[in-house]
């Protein structure tokens, strides 16, 4: 497996934002092994931000990313495509694989109890769904 | 012969908690086992976003029930491996409907609080077991009987049948 990271910040402006999108290159499953998620709000009395994890179809206006090999000695290319902070939102959206929430001015570092598994060619993104807009960091692992 | 299992999540999104039939404690999740299936429940992500940070926590506690209880609503588990062309027998229910009603209550399992706005990663050492025909729920205390005074829950299961 090739592992790699993709490390981003921002802070969305609409509910909801894709903050990330991951597109499965044609020949390879993805697995999402993990995130580093943190909020930066000023108002611990804010509610707790939704974040979910959905299956896309498109793939809206989003930024390209390129993630970071974990062994930079390794040569082989990435296949996958990853995108962050959409301002047009990607389609689809369904099935939701997961979904949680994290308080404003919390850190989750969520590992999945089984990794989030993309087929070929599939598109998922995490989004964030609140209209409170607070800085997001978030490092993304993944392999393929 | 080594035969796979299916594993998949159960997303669930709600505010539980209506002006009249919705009960203290309110099951969030109930897993029936299917006939000859047994469900594996690894863990569970759970999320409450309340807004009030020092209201005491909520209690959530995994059970055995021993009945359906009724109006319950169904929820939709996503497959793990979506090429994975094979069906799920084993159903999942929640009980927030206004006209729903509990669930019976048997032995209890794990019980665990949770602040308003805290999120739990939560792992058991030893997954449990639904067996065959056996329903098991996630069941919430301390719903307030109005609605709209009760924070959301964001949950997902990581099972596999």
């Amino acid at each position: 497996m090739l592992k790699y990271t993709l490390d981003y910040t921002c802070t969305p402006a609409a509910n909801p934002t894709t903050i990330f999108q991951v597109l499965a290159g044609s020949a390879v499953y993805v697995h999402i092994t993990g995130i580093d998620l943190s909020l930066r709000g000023a108002s611990p009395a804010t509610a707790p931000v939704p974040f979910d994890w959905v299956v896309q179809s498109t793939a809206g206006t989003m930024t390209s990313q390129t993630p970071v090999r974990q062994d930079r000695g390794l040569t082989k290319t990435i296949s996958s495509t990853c995108t962050v902070n959409a301002t047009v939102e990607p389609g689809g959206n369904t099935p939701t694989i997961w979904v949680c929430s994290l308080h404003q001015q919390a850190t989750l570092y969520w590992r999945p109890v089984f990794p989030i598994r993309l087929e070929p060619s599939e598109r998922v993104g995490l989004r964030y769904r609140s209209s409170t807009y607070v800085e997001v960091a978030f490092t993304i692992y993944l392999e393929e | 012969m080594d035969i796979p299992s299916v594993y998949f999540t159960v997303p669930l999104e709600l505010q539980p908690g209506a002006p009249t039939a919705n009960p203290d404690p309110q099951t969030l999740i109930q897993c029936l086992a299917a006939t000859d299936h047994r469900v594996i429940i690894y863990g569970a992500d759970i999320g409450i976003a309340g807004s009030d940070p020092s209201t005491n926590p909520m209690t959530l506690s995994w059970l055995v029930q021993t009945t359906a209880g009724t109006n319950g609503t169904s929820v939709t588990p996503t497959l793990h491996d979506r090429g994975y062309n094979e069906s799920l027998e084993s159903t999942f229910t929640h009980f927030n409907a206004s006209t729903a009603t509990e669930p019976t209550a048997g032995d209890v399992l794990i019980t665990f609080a949770l602040h308003r706005q805290g999120t739990a990663p939560w792992v058991p050492p030893d997954p449990l077991v639904v067996t065959t025909t056996e329903r098991v729920g996630l069941r919430l205390h301390g719903v307030d009987a109005v609605q709209g005074n009760n924070p959301y829950i964001y949950l997902t299961l990581y099972c596999s049948e």
